[in-house]
C-alpha cells in the first residue's frame, strides 16, 4: 500500500478546496452543453499551480511528480468530471516539451503554457493510422530547417492553441525506414483548424481535425532527437496514461460518491434503496473496482517517479480505471432511475465523460495489444 | 425455420412503411434532433398515410392487424436515426388502454384520431416520489357528480409535450388500499388546470419531448374514466406484458442496428493498411455480439408469437424487457470501444445510438423492476 507523504495529502486538500469554490455544478452542466472551455475556472487553478504540477518549477511547473498529478486530477474530477478534465487537460502537452525538449525550448514555450497564458494542443493522430504508427504527415527538409504538411485528427484545445505539438516523417538515416519526429509549431498561417463538433465527452476541451499546409518549420522546431519520434510517442503515451487513468479515477470515485448520496436519500417500497440488498451489492461491485483501480494507478505513478515505469503498467492503469470509471457511471445512472437520465442530475454526463476517456491516447483494444505483448514477450 | 412468418398483407405494409421513412422521418431526423421537437405534422403525415395504430379495430380505421405490425414499425423506425416520432409508444403502449378498457363513447371519440395522427398520446403514471413504486402515486382524482377533480404532478411523460390526450393514473384518497384507490382517466390537452411543464433535458431521445404534468383542480368529466373505477392498477399491470415487450422489442432492434452499422465501419475502416475486421480480437467481438443479437432476436420472437396467441408470458416479457435492453447498451459500448477516438464524435450514429439506449433500461419500469416481477411470479 502506498502511504501518501503529508505533501501529497496537501495537494489532495489544495485540490478539494479549490474545487468546492470554483466549481459550480450549473456552470459544469452549460459548459459541457455548450462545449466552452471554462477558462475563468483554469485561471485560478494556474494560479494556484495546478498546471503541470509535475513538472520542473524552473518552467513555472510544480516541482512534484506523476503521483501527485495523479491526485490532483483525481481529487478534481471526482468533484466535477467536465470541469476537472478541463483544467487537467489545458496543460496536455507541456510534459512532451519538459520531458523532449532543448533547453531553450524549456525556457521559451514551458512557463506560459503553465502559468495559463497560452494553450498547446497535441496533434499526433491521423485517419487511417494505428495511434502509436508512423505517421502519413511529412517534415521534407530543406536549407531553411522543414516544410511540415499533414493532417491530424482529434486534437483537443486546438481553437485555444497558441503552439501546436506533431509528428511527421522525416527521412530516414541511412540504416533505418519510416522514422518520424516531433515539430513544435506556431499557431499561423498554413495551419487549418476545423471543428469535429459535438463529441459524446471532452466537450470543454473540444476536439478539431488539424490540417498542416506547407509549413515552414525553422530548425529550432524540433522537437527531441531527429528520427527519434516514435519512440518519444511511447514514452509520451506511458506518462499520458497514466494522467488520464488519474482523471478516469477521479470520474469513477466521483460517480460512485453520487451513487451513494442518492441511494442514501431516496424512498421507494417505503425503503431508502440503499436498504435493498442488490443496492448494496451494487454499490459494493462499485466501490471494489475503483478500490482496485486506485491501488493500479497510484502504483503506476510511483513506478514512474522511481523511473521504473513502463508501457505495460501504465496501458493496465488506463485500462482498469477507465473501466471502473464506465461501470460507475453506468450503475449511477441506473440506481438515479429515470433522474440518472436527466443531465440535471449529472451522472449522465460522467458516462459520458468517461466513455470518451476510454477511447482517447488508446482504446481498450490498443491497450489490449500493448499488455499483451508485453506479458507474453517476444515469440521466437 | 421462422419464428413469425408474414403475410403478403405484413411484407406490404413493411415496404410502404419503409419508403414513408426514407422519404418522410429520415431525412428530418438530424433536425428534429437539434430542434429538441417532432413536428407535429409528421405525427399527421404518419398517421394519413396509416402507419399509426395499426392493431386497431377497421371500425374506427386500424388495420386490425396483430403484434408483427408492431415489431414491424419497431424495426423499420429505428433506422431512422430518431426517437422523437415514438409511433410504438402511441400505437403499442397508449392506445391499447383505449381499445381495451374505453367505452363506446370513447372509443368513437377518440381512436380515429389516434389512428389518423390528429391525436397523439400519452401515459401519465410515473411521479417524482412514486417510480418503481408506481402504487406510491400521490395524484389525486376525487369523484365529484358527473366531474372528477383532478390535483398532482407527473414526471418522466414522453410525448408530455406534444399529447393531445393524457391516458392518466390518479387516486382517490378515500380510499385506503393503496391498490384499489387507483383509476385511469382521459384527460385532454388544453383542459383548464392541465399545465404542461418544461422539456426535461436529457441525455438521449433528444427528438423525444419529455416532460412534467402539472394538474391543478382539473376537471374533466365523470365520462372521461376509462374502465370501472379503482380497477387502475389492474388496468396497468394487464397492459403492462405488451408494455414490456414493445420494450424488449426496442431494446433488440437497437443493438441490431448499432451492430449492424458498426460492422460496416469496421469493413470499410483501414487502420495501418488492414480492415478492421481483419483484425481477430475485432472479429470475435463482432462475432460474440451478434451471436447475442441472435439469441435476443430468437426469444423476443417467440414472446411476440406466444403474445400473439394470448399467452401468459408476464415472466418471460419481464426477462425479455431487462436482457433486451441490457444488451443494447452492452453492444453500444463494445461498438464504441472498436471504434476507438471515432468513436468519440457525434457524427458517428452508434453515438447517438448510445445515448439513446441507455434510458431502455430505465423506462418502463427498470430492469431492476423487471427482475422483482420475474421473482415474483415465479414464486421466489
Amino acid at each position: 500500500m502506498i502511504q501518501l507523504t503529508r505533501a501529497q495529502k496537501q495537494v489532495q486538500k489544495a485540490a478539494r478546496d479549490f474545487a468546492k469554490g470554483e466549481f459550480d455544478r450549473e456552470t459544469a452542466r452549460e459548459a459541457e452543453k455548450i462545449g466552452q472551455f471554462p477558462e475563468e475556472v483554469f485561471q485560478r487553478a494556474a494560479a494556484l499551480g495546478f498546471v503541470g504540477i509535475q513538472l520542473p518549477e524552473a518552467y513555472s511547473g510544480g516541482g512534484m511528480g506523476l503521483l501527485e498529478a495523479v491526485l490532483l486530477a483525481e481529487t478534481l474530477c471526482a468533484l466535477d468530471g467536465s470541469l476537472g478534465q478541463a483544467v487537467c487537460e489545458a496543460g496536455h502537452g507541456a510534459e512532451c516539451i519538459a520531458r523532449f525538449g532543448s533547453q531553450d525550448q524549456k525556457e521559451r514555450f514551458l512557463p506560459p503554457i503553465l502559468e495559463g497564458r497560452t494553450a498547446v494542443a497535441v496533434a499526433f493522430v491521423e485517419a487511417g493510422r494505428g495511434i502509436s504508427s508512423a505517421p502519413a504527415a511529412t517534415a521534407a527538409p530543406d536549407d531553411k530547417g522543414w516544410l511540415l504538411n499533414g493532417t491530424k485528427h482529434f486534437v483537443s484545445n486546438a481553437e485555444r492553441a497558441g503552439i501546436f505539438l506533431t509528428l511527421a516523417a522525416t527521412p530516414a538515416g541511412a540504416d533505418e525506414t519510416g522514422a518520424a519526429s516531433m515539430f513544435i509549431v506556431d499557431a499561423a498561417a498554413g495551419i487549418r483548424v476545423t471543428d469535429e463538433g459535438r463529441r459524446l465527452g471532452g466537450n470543454l476541451t473540444g476536439g478539431a481535425e488539424v490540417t498542416f499546409d506547407e509549413v515552414r518549420l525553422t530548425p529550432d522546431r524540433l522537437l527531441g532527437k531527429p528520427g527519434r519520434g516514435l519512440a518519444q510517442l511511447e514514452a509520451y503515451y506511458m506518462e499520458r496514461r497514466i494522467l488520464l487513468a488519474g482523471q478516469a479515477l477521479g470520474l469513477a470515485q466521483g460517480a460512485l460518491e453520487r451513487a451513494v448520496a442518492y441511494v442514501r436519500q431516496r424512498v421507494q417500497f417505503s425503503r431508502k434503496i440503499g436498504a435493498f440488498a442488490v443496492t448494496r451489492h451494487k454499490i459494493a461491485d462499485l466501490a471494489a473496482r475503483v478500490e482496485a483501480a486506485r491501488l493500479t494507478v497510484y502504483q503506476a505513478a510511483a513506478a514512474f517517479d522511481a523511473g521504473q515505469a513502463d508501457a505495460r503498467t501504465a496501458a493496465i492503469a488506463k485500462l482498469t480505471a477507465a473501466e471502473a470509471a464506465i461501470a460507475a457511471a453506468d450503475e449511477a445512472i441506473q440506481l438515479h432511475g429515470g433522474y440518472g437520465y436527466m443531465r440535471e442530475y449529472d451522472v449522465e454526463r460522467y458516462y459520458r465523460e468517461a466513455k470518451a476517456l476510454s477511447l482517447t491516447a488508446g482504446a481498450p483494444g490498443d491497450l489490449r495489444d500493448v499488455v499483451g505483448a508485453s506479458v507474453i514477450g517476444k515469440l521466437k | 425455420m421462422n419464428i413469425l412468418t408474414y403475410t403478403a398483407e405484413h411484407e406490404d405494409f413493411r415496404r410502404r412503411l419503409h419508403e414513408f421513412c426514407a422519404a418522410e422521418i429520415t431525412p428530418f431526423a438530424d433536425r428534429w434532433e437539434a430542434d429538441h421537437a417532432v413536428p407535429r405534422e409528421a405525427w399527421r403525415r404518419m398517421g394519413r398515410a396509416g402507419f399509426l395504430c395499426p392493431g386497431v379495430d377497421p371500425a374506427y380505421g386500424g388495420l386490425g392487424g396483430d403484434f408483427r405490425y408492431a415489431l414491424i414499425v419497431n424495426e423499420e423506425m429505428a433506422r431512422t436515426g430518431q426517437t422523437g416520432l415514438t409511433a410504438s409508444l402511441h400505437s403499442d403502449v397508449v392506445v391499447p388502454y383505449i381499445e381495451s378498457f374505453g367505452s363506446k363513447a370513447q372509443k368513437r371519440k377518440y381512436l380515429p384520431g389516434c389512428v389518423n395522427g390528429d391525436i397523439v398520446t400519452a401515459v401519465a403514471m410515473t411521479e417524482p416520489d412514486a417510480g418503481s413504486d408506481l402504487a406510491a402515486m400521490t395524484t389525486t382524482a376525487v369523484e365529484d357528480g358527473d366531474t372528477v377533480v383532478i390535483n398532482g404532478a407527473k414526471t418522466f411523460i414522453s410525448n408530455g409535450l406534444v399529447c393531445d390526450l393524457v391516458v392518466l393514473a390518479a387516486r382517490d384518497p378515500a380510499v385506503e388500499d393503496r391498490y384499489r384507490a387507483i383509476s385511469l382517466y382521459l384527460v385532454e390537452a388544453g383542459t383548464p388546470g392541465f399545465n404542461k411543464g418544461q422539456r426535461l433535458d436529457k441525455m438521449g431521445w433528444h427528438s423525444q419531448d419529455t416532460a412534467e404534468l402539472f394538474f391543478t383542480d382539473c376537471r374533466i368529466p365523470l365520462a372521461n374514466r376509462l374502465g370501472e373505477r379503482g380497477a387502475g392498477f389492474l388496468m396497468l399491470m394487464a397492459k403492462l406484458q405488451q408494455e414490456r415487450l414493445t420494450c424488449a422489442v426496442g431494446g433488440m432492434v437497437a443493438a441490431e442496428r448499432i451492430l449492424q452499422w458498426t460492422t460496416e465501419y469496421c469493413r470499410r475502416t483501414v487502420v495501418d493498411g488492414r480492415p478492421l475486421v481483419k483484425n481477430q480480437a475485432v472479429q470475435f467481438a463482432l462475432v460474440e455480439m451478434a451471436t447475442e443479437v441472435k439469441i435476443g432476436r430468437t426469444f423476443v420472437e417467440k414472446l411476440v408469437a406466444d403474445h400473439i396467441e394470448g399467452g401468459q408470458i408476464v415472466v418471460e416479457t419481464s426477462m425479455a424487457k431487462y436482457w433486451t435492453t441490457d444488451l443494447a447498451n452492452r453492444v453500444a459500448n463494445r461498438c464504441l470501444e472498436l471504434m476507438g477516438p471515432a468513436g468519440n464524435l457525434e457524427r458517428a450514429p452508434i453515438v447517438r445510438g448510445l445515448r439513446d439506449a441507455r434510458i431502455m433500461a430505465i423506462f418502463a419500469g427498470t430492469n431492476e423492476i423487471m427482475k422483482q416481477i420475474a421473482a415474483k411470479f415465479m414464486g421466489l
